[in-house]
């Protein structure tokens, strides 16, 4: 049996804009957020979920800042004639670019709610204090209007000198990358007549600062660890000496069904990045990043007694069954 | 973390609200690129090469064309008059959309079918006539700089060799230096071999174009919609397609992971395609040509030194790394950074001094590759890292988890500057490793461990 | 290429088409009959993403002829839903069993198949029973817990 650890640092949210460019085109991100007369909410990014759940996460973080119920919120991406202008989904870098963009700009519709706020309660803006959901006179509970009665007045009774409406437009040019990591401990059993590998256990402490919707956080380290399986003991594309491919069809190319996937174990640390808006980093490629040397040390671990330093993934069974008899690869 | 500071109703952060999209995709109405029907729209399908290198002495299209059910056979020529038969990388190196002179690896895209029908397309692909004259390959990046390996991008002006890039990171003396007086190095060949993310949902696209108004709207599976559009714009705006009449919709997407970043040739075949005929175009790839010709990842062969002291203190790290990039480099990496953020390598450890080299060289496979969930090139510098720490806790006999302590950034150390330049924001690895070894029983485990290897 | 008439019971609807005898069932449910919650993740029968009822038993439907189904019943996603959602289809929302969603429509026509021969199924029998459907998103924990949900609801409801 071998005990593999991997204890990573990730670097994700590309990116501010002094080093990163895809083919000249800065890496911000952003969020078009507009409030209804009934104090529901229209909200645009320039990311593209693929699975990741950007419809519900980034209507929770309007929920956060602006105490809007997140199911009177929707996300629409992917449209250009109607997004603002994103790089994209990939590289975790939805949450650290986009979700802090729309924190930004709900801070921004903030700003001019406090000043409807104001007109509304015949009270100065300084007098004013936020609680979820509403602002009120400092002292005076009872005086309050709700963001629902703010957005209403914004089309029916605005401010004179103020323009109508209760919008915001934020492109977030992050100042730095954000750094989520983990400790990956796995535990491998080994049958040394066919070089098998099982995964006894694998358990995966995440932090990524921050969490928005700690299910959907857990999904992605599920996933993420799936595909960091995937490469450590099955996934390998190789062409022979005259290019031809030899895995180019899932006959060859190994995924990983229900079967050879392990109940995934996950906890996590919180350690809020100190930049982000929301104190949150991106997490989704953590695991896939951090997986396989754990499954490759606990592999190594558990042959190390017989003299075996390191093997390649994947570690197919002839790869360990050849290591265990000191036979070089074919 | 503090308590939400939302009720469960408003739903903010800390959370786990139930997701909003699952509605749609419980009862199969998601809106996925194959979902799209749009009134006349005809099929394209792609005919590939066997050949890994090879000249292209002829392309028959005569039979292809006296099927009944086929409209029309796109060509390498055909595209050439739009000039439209070669593409930028996200890179900014250049790779063909379809080849007027030859082909550079198995499976690469040769011509284009466009026909009433799946099946009719499929049968058109397979009546395309194309004679190869095959040309010597490389395969084994190692020898893809030899004196006399064939030059696979002889169609890039001064390029003389199959090499593509150096980039280098860190301080390559001071590190040398440490590694000259070090009381133990270690040294280990690392290879990642390439891989390709297979989401469940392959990439394909629907392309229409509207002759009267000139607007051009693309249904795609991709995961950067907005650059799709600027680089189209950039493109073909000498063909007349302009940004404010280009639409790009990334509807529902079956995973990305990086795989669908890329933009692919066949993309590109059916919107010229579409440009052309006047026709909707759909084109869906199958699983054969997503893992045979779409965009890779790793590929890294990685040489890694760790000079460390006797006591375990990790010192210096050096990595020479050999990347094979197939016949063009399309990987997706930002544009300062063609080995990703591969310099993330010093990993969560307090290192003095690193030094990393990368060389990337063409070989006749697919182009690529960062597409699988990596960070661009952070699964190769975190498999590297955490490799290699076991393999000098191994030659100094420490346990993996006392060496990883004793080497951590402290939590009071952040914000952290690594010696690569990187800005760590916040982070307590002592913690998280605490935590894991306390939850899995690392203590029972090793015991578990000496009494069976005791056995033996 | 010869065709012939044939008529599937689509989801309790009689549906008539005339198709090449080499039409795939996956394409004459999505293509003829505009059924497009079955999707295709492959062309070895490996993914599952196909996967539908057919006269009761899960197929791919990828690998099945058109033809072959003529006279018979087919039972798509979309007949999953009677006056309310399927248990399999409350689970896997209350379970976060899907991400994408491409692979979900297969993935839980398999699960019917299962828990309509085994109601009450170890988590072994789960993952055995879902081993043909390839998930690359979630990571199978939280489908296998779905899997359980429609489990007991189904067991509680029969018990009724």
């Amino acid at each position: 049996m071998g005990i593999g650890i991997s204890s990573f640092t990730e670097v994700v949210g590309a990116g501010p804009s002094k080093d990163f460019d895809i083919l000249g085109i800065k890496m911000f991100d952003s969020s078009e957020i507009r409030i209804h007369p009934t104090g529901k909410v229209i909200a645009r990014f320039g990311t593209k979920s693929q699975g990741q759940g950007h419809e519900t996460t980034y209507a929770q973080i309007i929920a956060e800042e602006l105490g809007i119920p997140h199911t009177d919120v929707s996300v629409e991406e992917g449209d250009t004639d109607t997004a603002p202008y994103g790089l994209g989904t990939y590289a975790s870098r939805s949450t650290p670019t986009a979700g802090a963009a729309a924190a930004m700009a709900c801070r921004k519709i903030k700003d001019k709610a406090r000043k409807i706020a104001a007109h509304l309660l015949e009270a100065a803006e300084e007098d004013l204090e936020w609680e979820v959901g509403k602002f009120s006179v400092k002292g005076v509970p009872d005086k309050s209007v709700t963001i629902q009665d703010i957005a209403f007045a914004a089309y029916t009774n605005h401010p004179q000198g103020l323009e109508a409406g209760l919008e915001a437009t934020h492109y977030y040019d992050p100042p730095n990358m954000t750094y989520p990591f983990g400790s990956y401990i796995a535990v491998v059993d080994i049958d040394s007549g066919t070089g098998e590998v099982k995964v006894r256990r694998f358990l995966a402490v995440d932090d990524c600062g921050n969490i928005i919707n700690p299910m959907i956080v857990e999904g992605q380290i599920h996933g993420g660890l799936t595909q960091g399986l995937a490469p450590s003991l099955y996934e390998e594309i190789s062409y022979d000496d005259e290019g031809n491919i030899t895995g180019g069809s899932f006959m060859e190319y190994l995924v990983p069904t229900a079967v050879e996937t392990p109940n995934w174990e996950t906890d996590k640390t919180v350690t809020p990045s100190p930049h982000h808006p929301l104190g949150a980093k991106g997490v989704g490629e953590s695991p896939t990043v951090g997986a396989p040397p754990a499954i490759a040390n606990a592999v190594v671990d558990a042959l190390s007694h017989l003299g075996v330093r390191h093997i390649d993934i994947p570690l197919t069974p002839e790869k360990v069954w050849r290591a265990i008899h000191k036979q070089d690869a074919a | 973390m503090a308590q939400c500071k939302t009720s469960p109703e408003v739903g903010g952060m800390g959370h786990s609200v139930k997701r909003k999209e699952d509605p749609r995709f419980i009862r199969g109405q998601g809106n996925f690129v194959d979902d799209v029907v749009r009134p006349g729209m005809v099929y394209m399908d792609i005919v590939r090469s066997p050949y890994a290198h090879a000249k292209i002495k002829s392309i028959n299209t005569e039979k292809a064309l006296a099927h009944p059910g086929v409209a029309a056979v796109i060509t390498g020529e055909t595209l050439k008059e739009y000039n439209l038969h070669m593409m930028p990388t996200l890179m900014s190196d250049t790779q063909m959309v379809l080849p007027i002179d030859k082909v550079c690896y198995q499976a690469q895209e040769v011509a284009a079918v466009v026909a009433t029908d799946r099946y009719s397309a499929a049968d058109g692909v397979e009546l395309v006539e194309v004679e190869y004259e095959p040309l010597p390959v490389v395969v084994d990046p190692h020898k893809a700089t030899d004196p006399d390996a064939p030059i696979i991008r002889d169609d890039k002006e001064g390029q003389d060799s199959n090499h593509i890039f150096h980039w280098e990171a860190g301080d390559k003396s001071g590190t040398d230096e440490i590694f000259k007086n070090a009381d133990v190095t270690v040294k280990k060949d690392i290879y990642l071999p390439r891989i390709h993310v297979a989401s469940i949902e392959t990439c394909g696209c629907v392309s229409e174009f509207d002759s009267v108004t000139g607007q051009l709207t693309v249904w795609m599976t991709t995961q950067a919609p907005h650059a799709i559009r600027t680089v189209l714009a950039l493109v073909a705006g000498h063909v007349g397609l302009q940004e404010d009449k280009i639409r790009i919709i990334s509807p529902d997407i079956g995973g990305g992971f990086g795989g669908k970043v890329p933009v692919y040739p066949g993309y590109v075949i059916a919107i010229a395609a579409s440009v052309v005929t006047g026709l909707p175009i759909k084109w869906i790839e199958d699983r054969r040509e997503n893992l045979q010709a779409d965009s890779f990842a790793r590929d890294y062969h990685m040489t890694c030194e760790i000079a460390a002291d006797k006591d375990g203190t990790l010192n210096g790290l050096r990595i020479k790394t050999l990347a094979d990039h197939g016949y063009a480099d399309a990987a997706a990496n930002p544009s300062k950074w063609p080995a990703g953020m591969f310099s993330i390598c010093t990993g969560s450890y307090d290192f003095k001094n690193a030094f990393v080299e990368v060389d990337g060289v063409y070989t006749n496979k697919p182009p690529g590759g960062i597409a699988y969930r990596c960070s661009f090139r952070v699964t190769e510098a975190v498999h590297a890292i955490e490799r290699m720490v076991d393999v000098v806790a191994d030659e100094l006999g420490m346990d993996a988890a006392d060496i990883r302590m004793n080497n951590f950034i402290p939590k009071d150390a952040f914000p952290y500057k690594s010696p690569m330049g990187w800005e760590y924001d916040s982070g307590d690895y002592h913690g998280a490793l605490k935590l894991a070894m306390d939850k899995i029983g690392y203590d029972k485990l090793l015991k578990e461990q000496a009494k069976k290897t005791k056995k033996r | 290429m010869a065709t012939q008439t044939i008529t599937v019971n689509v989801n309790g609807e009689a549906k008539t088409a005339e198709v090449e005898d080499r039409l795939l069932l996956v394409h004459l449910i999505r293509d003829n009959h505009g059924l497009t919650g079955t999707h295709i993740g492959c062309d070895t029968t490996h993914c599952g993403a196909c996967t539908v009822l057919l006269d009761g038993t899960a197929v791919k439907s990828c690998t099945v002829f058109a033809v072959q189904a003529n006279g018979k019943d087919v039972t798509t996603i979309e007949g999953m839903e009677g006056d309310a959602l399927h248990p399999l289809q409350e689970g896997f929302m209350e379970e976060h069993g899907l991400q994408c969603g491409f692979c979900t429509p297969g993935m839980i026509m398999s699960s019917k198949h299962l828990l309509d021969k085994n109601l009450n199924p170890s988590e072994e029998e789960i993952r055995w029973g879902i081993s043909g459907n390839l998930c690359r998103c979630t990571g199978y924990v939280n489908i296998v817990k779905a899997v359980q949900y429609a489990s007991n609801k189904l067991q509680e409801t029969s018990a009724d």
